[in-house]
């Protein structure tokens, strides 16, 4: 985040950076072969590292440019997060710039939400939709969950007994029913309400299948109900959330088939990124949009799926489409992205999970399959980095988590100073984890970047304004005006000399208890003439009334602004807090959001949006606007210093150094007796995952089979298990030169590394021996 | 004023003849008819017989500033009048027939519903049939819009000409739906009819009501026929496309009576569709005259212009460009990454424009499909910043976003303290902040000291009376000074006194009016509670308040020209809904008018009004933002525009709601057959081209397209206007040959 400075008022437009020609992109053979593709249905596997962004772009221009693709069509790309939308977004344009048309033009960029959005958008009416509808974010729709099951939980207090452990004491009982029953209900009802909506099933088909199954599915009876209640409220705000976008556009596509003709001609072709995380709803609607004799490529690594828990995107699927009549078929097998040895580690996790895992439920599954990965060809444009100058480690043992992190600490502190000008990463299971991770390299005085769910520059964007807000609902607060003092400041933390005036500044701030004698000496007495601390900086700092005069006259402006719509008050906050136009257009994105917010809740004040804005700052909603996640990470931006993201977000990112935490048996199971999930409640009888078998209900209501309690339960930890070891692949899979693998013992210092991290530290060790 | 050929032949021809002048926006055909009411006057024809028709007001603008620059003679006024006036002048006056005829109570007097008004009493029926009956399910829509969308479908019917009760029947035979879809047709009727019956029931008109009857029962009177066939012997009707079936009727039963004629058509245009606007229906016109005149040479556009008009309407697929002018010379774009980027863009441009090249701000437009306040805001705040001039135009929004309204209602809630509303102590800060003090004087109550004056005199959840200044810690009477403490007080003083008239009143129901006080009125203090009624007259309470406090020196409204507006426009609602609803029982009996006005404030229902946000704004020499059909339905060309955001799907989207539909609800609808994706593509279709085309017409020298990869909430979006855009950017600028080969050969070759 750039502080505005003094520029003069009058600033000639500016011209945008022209941006560096990318080199010549020289397909190896393998890719030059999916760039040889004509039309019809293809299918490539590819390895992580294998370029596939870089190919299907080049794909994507050499159809645009030699014009196969008529003005007025569009190859549609498709792709599973908004970074990926911008990374192929800038490579396609960068093709496209050397022609002589506007090369934004002539293909589009979607994930599946913004392509669902926009086929819904177009088409309103045809599923009861008003064209300014709304679509609420996990946020807001979290919320109208609560709500709903709330009500659903005071209708029916004595629900919890079907659901209980019967061990429970009653002490015990009546805890649980405080503390951690409606919880537990309102998760189950996001996933059922989720699922539900992935097979196409409204409330009311759902009480239907209910009344005529005749069974007793408690589950069922619940989710349908919370679910119900849920979608009214949603409708009587004339708003969809994320789910009911993509349900809604099949929806739309199947009713009116002059509408799927018009774009099925408007899309000629299909490029599918990420193939392997499509859900049969995707599945269903690029099928509708590709059509009988279409032009679909589908890219992907079934051995990445890592976002199939409680969704019905299955790695199979791809698998299955591979063998598809008429399909053709592609691999990219070369990756020029890590070490030889790496490679060989993320192989041997392949073969050892299909030939060795304890499991022979799991290796029935195939979690990770075959093609292996190879290193590019001699002569390559991106050769492998040597094995000499890369380095594997695992733990010997497993430590206490709070070891663990210190051990990865130290070996920062040793590596960073040596390698400005290498990247750094430490990819951990989970959020919450990470912000452990984060919190103590910043103790630490670690160079940190964090890429957990917002990303930092958004935040604190977000976090500046929510700052200024708070102290303009309580503007008597002189400890709220230091920090916003604080705030207008903030650049100043780098400058040695500048931080030291600041605190001085803030902390005489601080001390004044009749602030309006300050900000509005329009009236009465000036606090700058009259105060004792001003007067003390002044000897040092002989321009310290003047800024602080400055300071005065912006505060003044807020103030003035209080009145306005609360869009007007953000516009003003920001044009007077940032001057870089990334931060604006965030700004600019926070305004529009909070005026949606104002449309919705007019009674909010204050308060409420500073909490709002609190909320995106402290990390627990993902803001849906401009953000550098949305710009696409780019992790050779941050040398020198370490980013902190999940496995799950690091996906599609390469890092010179990557360190693997927590690689434990309860982070990556293996689906054995006595392990523990999160998903299993210790309160619930028979350790049921009661998510799963309510997932389960709706499934027997939708196929009219039978349902049998426990069975998904048991099925859930396959499945978990299966993806958790994707996860560690794609883990991996993210580093060019060093992997640290470490495990700790988790919060009950019992937890035993997981079967693969025993595996392929064996793997290694014998390695070791043989050479 | 120098006219062509043709606008001449115009105003010479004879004055008993009735013409019909046909042709694109800007080739003068409005000039050509002021030409003739003017030679006309100047003739000797009264100007009482001349009336100049139109379908809305915001066209009236060329004949007003024509009738006022003329030497017209002393006394002589040219009628203008909308339809929608028309028909309102029209069931007033005959009121006691048309009572009869259409089945009201004559004896009692009518009111007139606003939308607004309607929207209320639709409300009335709406929301308890979705409490117990749970209507609506199938529809995703808010309250306000599901109201608003009922109405305005008995409008359509009205307008269009087919029975109400045809509504639900014509949206099922043509909207692919599903089963809930068509019951929440059958719903939306249902509660339509519930309406008009309410509406019988208690006399009260809502527009489609006053064209029904107007239509039905006053037009087919000879009384009526020769009442206006005197005030509009000659008539004039312009921008007839813009015009409803109803209108178009009306217009040809009146031709036969009319000693002249001038009825006015655009081509290609017809933007009001969605208010049930009829190109087809007034084509038929051209039928009834004597004469049609066809206009086709601009005097608007530029040759590079008109040509990039031409290839903007191929790159629509619409016809090719005959121009041999070359249309860049007209054109400047700007492609940016982000919004604000290109918010700068257009602002740095117009500064230039301003400055460097001494174009006029007046003839600078900044257009965009929908202008959020963000936008608005933005480009005033940079070009004010310049010292440019800038004039802003938004359609209508909620009054409760407008402070001052926000402050008053905060007030009335104070002084009536038995609704139990509770104002939070944010909003009393906030009306204490714009109450106290004088706009501009620098003595104003400041926002530390508003909030220090809200969380000491008036501790909210105990009671919701202010306390004296005088109560008060002495240490916060000091801080928020003696200066200020006089105005406060007699703010204070004031409400009290109101509330004390008004417990008086309630008290004592029976007691006669309070006789005048003799002598001169003690400053600051109420006057007199109105006689017998307890109910509250709020539009008089805004009034009162608003003339006796805070309009006078010393307080915040003084001066305040954006406040006073909105002052005013809150007491005229005010004042709309007590007298359409005083007289009738659809007020809840344990609430009065005035609660249920400051309720539906405060659920958005009421909206500021349209016409007076027009005449506020728009003399001066100022850089005009507007949405772009806003700034087609003015009508005045400019010397530049500016397009935002080509890639935003508004350009090309018409308005969408569930439960009504523009076409199908019109008059030209063929029943009982689908609208399909082909009549949805092609209305949008027409409507982009309409849109576009209609916008160079109004251009006379340059355009410029912004551009920004991302939309205004962050997402990338490149609608139908930026595809046309870059195909015509593809066509003028055809490939070199280089260009297909050189990248296909890098990309086949197997290099190893």
């Amino acid at each position: 985040m750039t502080k505005k400075t003094t520029t003069p008022k009058t600033p000639k437009p500016p011209k945008p950076p022209k941006p560096p020609k990318p080199p010549k992109f020289k397909p190896r053979p393998k890719q030059a072969a999916v760039l040889r593709y004509k039309g019809g249905r293809m299918v490539v596997m590819a390895v992580p590292g294998s370029g596939k962004t870089r190919t299907l772009s080049a794909l994507a221009a050499k159809l645009i440019k030699s014009r196969v693709v008529r003005a007025d069509q569009e190859v549609l790309i498709v792709t599973l997060v908004n970074s990926a939308v911008d990374n192929f977004t800038r490579q396609v344009r960068e093709r496209l710039e050397e022609s002589r048309l506007i090369p934004t033009l002539g293909y589009r960029v979607r994930t599946l939400h913004s392509l669902c959005s926009e086929i819904v958008r177009e088409r309103p009416s045809l599923v009861g939709l008003a064209n300014d509808f709304t679509i609420v974010d996990e946020r807001e729709s979290e919320g109208i969950l609560a709500e709903a099951a709330t009500a659903w939980l005071k209708a029916n207090p004595q629900a919890a007994d079907e659901f209980l452990s019967v061990d429970l004491d009653d002490q015990r009982r009546d805890q649980v029913l405080r503390e951690n029953w409606s919880d537990t209900v309102t998760e189950i009802a996001r996933a059922f309400v989720r699922q539900a909506k992935d097979e196409q099933l409204t409330p009311e088909q759902l009480r239907e299948q209910l009344d005529r199954s005749g069974r007793q599915m408690h589950l069922a009876e619940m989710g349908t109900a919370i679910y119900a209640n849920y979608q009214r409220s949603l409708s009587y705000r004339g708003a969809v959330d994320f789910q009911d976008l993509i349900r809604l556009a099949l929806t739309a596509l199947e009713r009116d088939e002059r509408y799927l003709a018009r774009l099925r001609e408007h899309f000629p072709y299909i490029l599918e990124d990420e193939a392997q995380d499509s859900s049969l709803l995707q599945e269903s609607i690029l099928r509708l949009l590709v059509g009988e004799n279409g032009n679909w490529v589908r890219v992907g690594d079934p051995n990445q799926a890592i976002y199939e828990t409680f969704t019905t995107a299955r790695p199979e699927n791809l698998i299955h489409f591979r063998d598809e009549k008429g399909v053709k078929k592609n691999d990219l097998p070369n990756s020029g992205r890590s070490a030889p040895k790496i490679i060989d580690l993320a192989n041997y996790l392949i073969s050892w999970t299909r030939g060795a895992h304890p499991n022979p439920a799991i290796r029935a599954r195939d979690p990770l399959n075959p093609p292996l990965i190879e290193p590019t060809p001699k002569g390559d444009p991106q050769p492998n980095p040597l094995d000499s100058d890369a380095n594997l480690w695992f733990a010997p043992n497993a430590m206490p988590p709070a070891e663990e992190v210190q051990v990865v600490i130290q070996s920062l502190r040793r590596w960073l100073p040596e390698h400005p000008d290498r990247t750094a990463a430490i990819l951990v299971p989970s959020n919450r984890f990470g912000f452990r991770v984060v919190d103590a390299l910043k103790n630490a005085k670690l160079p940190v970047v964090e890429l957990l769910r917002s990303t930092t520059s958004t935040r604190e964007a977000a976090g500046a304004m929510g700052n200024i807000l708070q102290y303009l609902s309580k503007p008597t607060d002189a400890n709220l005006l230091a920090r916003v003092y604080k705030v207008w400041r903030r650049d100043d933390r780098d400058d040695e000399a500048a931080a030291a005036r600041m605190e001085l500044v803030a902390a005489a701030l601080r001390k004044c208890v009749r602030i309006e004698e300050y900000i509005w000496n329009t009236i009465g007495r000036d606090w700058l003439d009259e105060s004792p601390e001003i007067a003390a900086l002044e000897e040092n700092d002989p321009y310290i009334k003047g800024h602080l005069e400055v300071f005065r006259v912006m505060v003044r402006r807020w103030h003035e602004a209080v009145i306005l719509p609360i869009d007007q008050l953000i516009l003003i906050l920001a044009g007077d807090l940032f001057a870089a136009e990334a931060d604006l257009a965030i700004a600019h994105s926070i305004a529009v959001l909070l005026r949606q917010r104002d449309e919705m809740h007019p009674d909010w004040r204050l308060p409420q949006y500073t909490e709002e804005l609190a909320a995106i700052a402290r990390n627990e909603r993902r803001f849906l606007g401009v953000s550098d996640a949305d710009l696409g990470f780019d992790p050779d931006a941050h040398k020198g210093k370490v980013t902190v993201a999940t496995m799950h977000a690091a996906k599609g990112l390469e890092w010179d150094r990557v360190y693997l935490m927590s690689v434990n048996n309860y982070d990556f199971p293996a689906a054995q007796p006595g392990e523990q999930y999160l998903s299993e409640k210790w309160f619930i009888r028979d350790r049921l995952n009661l998510e799963a078998e309510a997932l389960a209900q709706i499934h027997a209501l939708k196929t009219k089979k039978d349902y049998h309690e426990g069975a998904a339960t048991e099925n859930a930890r396959i499945d978990y298990a299966a993806e958790r070891l994707r996860l560690l692949y794609v883990g991996i899979t993210r580093a060019r030169r060093d992997l640290i693998v470490t495990t700790n013992t988790g919060r009950n210092g019992r937890v035993p590394p997981s079967a693969a991290y025993l595996a392929l530290q064996t793997h290694l060790e014998q390695q070791a021996k043989e050479s | 004023m120098e006219l062509t050929p043709t606008q001449r032949r115009i105003v010479e021809s004879a004055r008993d003849h009735t013409l019909f002048l046909y042709g694109d926006a800007g080739t003068g055909k409005t000039t050509a008819a002021v030409g003739r009411i003017l030679s006309m006057i100047e003739q000797g024809v009264p100007s009482g017989e001349i009336l100049i028709l139109l379908p809305h007001a915001a066209l009236a603008q060329p004949y007003q500033r024509a009738l006022r620059s003329a030497a017209l003679p002393p006394g002589a006024q040219v009628d203008i009048l909308t339809f929608g006036a028309l028909v309102l002048q029209t069931v007033k006056l005959f009121w006691g027939l048309a009572a009869k005829r259409a089945g009201f109570q004559p004896d009692t007097p009518p009111s007139f519903l606003t939308l607004e008004t309607a929207q209320y009493v639709m409300s009335t029926i709406v929301d308890p049939l979705i409490e117990t009956r749970g209507y609506f399910e199938g529809v995703t829509i808010s309250r306000n819009r599901l109201y608003a969308q009922i109405v305005d479908n008995l409008e359509k019917a009205a307008l269009s000409g087919f029975p109400h009760t045809e509504i639900a029947e014509r949206m099922k035979n043509a909207v692919l739906t599903d089963s809930s879809g068509t019951r929440a047709f059958e719903q939306a009727q249902e509660c339509a009819i519930l309406f008009r019956d309410l509406c019988r029931a208690n006399n009260l008109l809502d527009f489609s009501l006053q064209v029904e009857v107007f239509t039905r029962h006053l037009w087919t009177l000879p009384e009526v026929r020769a009442y206006w066939t005197r005030r509009g012997a000659h008539l004039i009707v312009d921008n007839l496309e813009e015009g409803t079936p109803a209108m178009h009727r009306m217009v040809a039963g009146w031709m036969p009576d009319v000693r002249s004629a001038v009825l006015i058509m655009d081509s290609e245009a017809g933007f009001r569709r969605f208010l049930s606007a009829s190109p087809e229906t007034a084509g038929l016109l051209r039928d009834r005259c004597d004469d049609v005149i066809e206009f086709e040479d601009t005097l608007v556009m530029t040759p590079s212009v008109a040509a990039l008009g031409d290839e903007l309407a191929q790159a629509l697929g619409e016809y090719a460009p005959e121009s041999t002018a070359d249309p860049r010379e007209a054109m400047e774009y700007g492609l940016r990454r982000f919004y604000p980027q290109m918010l700068n863009w257009v602002a740095d441009e117009i500064t230039l424009l301003v400055k460097d090249e001494g174009v006029p701000p007046g003839e600078i437009v900044i257009l965009a499909p929908y202008m959020s306040d963000a936008i608005r805001f933005t480009l005033m705040q940079r070009l004010q910043g310049e010292g440019i001039p800038v004039r802003s135009h938004r359609p209508s929004r909620s009054l409760r976003e407008e402070p001052a309204a926000r402050a008053l209602l905060t007030l009335a809630a104070l002084a009536h303290p038995e609704w139990g509303m509770q104002p939070a102590p944010f909003d009393v800060a906030y009306m204490l902040m714009q109450a106290i003090g004088s706009a501009g004087a620098g003595r104003n109550l400041d926002l530390i000291r508003a909030q220090l004056l809200a969380e000491n005199a008036y501790p909210g959840e105990t009671k919701s009376r202010l306390a004296p200044f005088d109560t008060l810690k002495p240490d916060v009477q000091e801080r928020i000074t003696y200066l200020l403490a006089p105005r406060y007080e007699e703010l204070r003083l004031w409400l009290e006194a109101y509330i004390a008239e008004r417990e008086q009143a309630r008290a004592n129901p029976a007691a006669a009016p309070a006789p005048k006080k003799k002598g001169r009125k003690k400053k600051n203090e109420p006057e007199a509670a109105s006689p017998s009624n307890t109910g509250v007259r709020l539009d008089h309470f805004f009034s009162r308040l608003f003339g006796e406090v805070l309009s006078q020196r010393g307080y915040g409204f003084h001066g305040d020209f954006d406040a006073s507006t909105a002052a005013g426009s809150l007491v005229e609602s005010a004042a709309n809904f007590r007298r359409a609803f005083e007289n009738t029982k659809l007020i809840p009996a344990d609430k009065t008018a005035a609660e249920e006005f400051v309720r539906m404030v405060d659920r958005g229902l009421l909206a500021d009004q349209y016409a007076r946000a027009w005449a506020q704004n728009d003399q001066t020499d100022a850089v005009l933002i507007a949405p772009a059909y806003t700034f087609l339905i003015r009508n005045q060309p400019v010397t530049t525009q500016f397009w935002l955001d080509l890639g935003s799907r508004g350009w090309f989207e018409r308005l969408f709601q569930p439960l009504t539909h523009p076409y199908i609800l019109s008059a030209t609808w063929e029943n009982n057959r689908a609208w399909t994706d082909d009549d949805e593509y092609e209305a949008r279709h027409d409507s982009l081209f309409h849109l576009v085309i209609g916008l160079v017409r109004r251009c006379r020298e340059r355009i410029y397209f912004g551009v920004s990869e991302l939309g205004e909430n962050g997402s990338a979006s490149t609608g139908e206007l930026l595809q046309a855009f870059g195909r015509m950017i593809a066509r003028l600028n055809p490939p070199e040959a280089a260009d297909d080969q050189e990248d296909d050969d890098a990309e086949d070759t197997e290099t190893p």
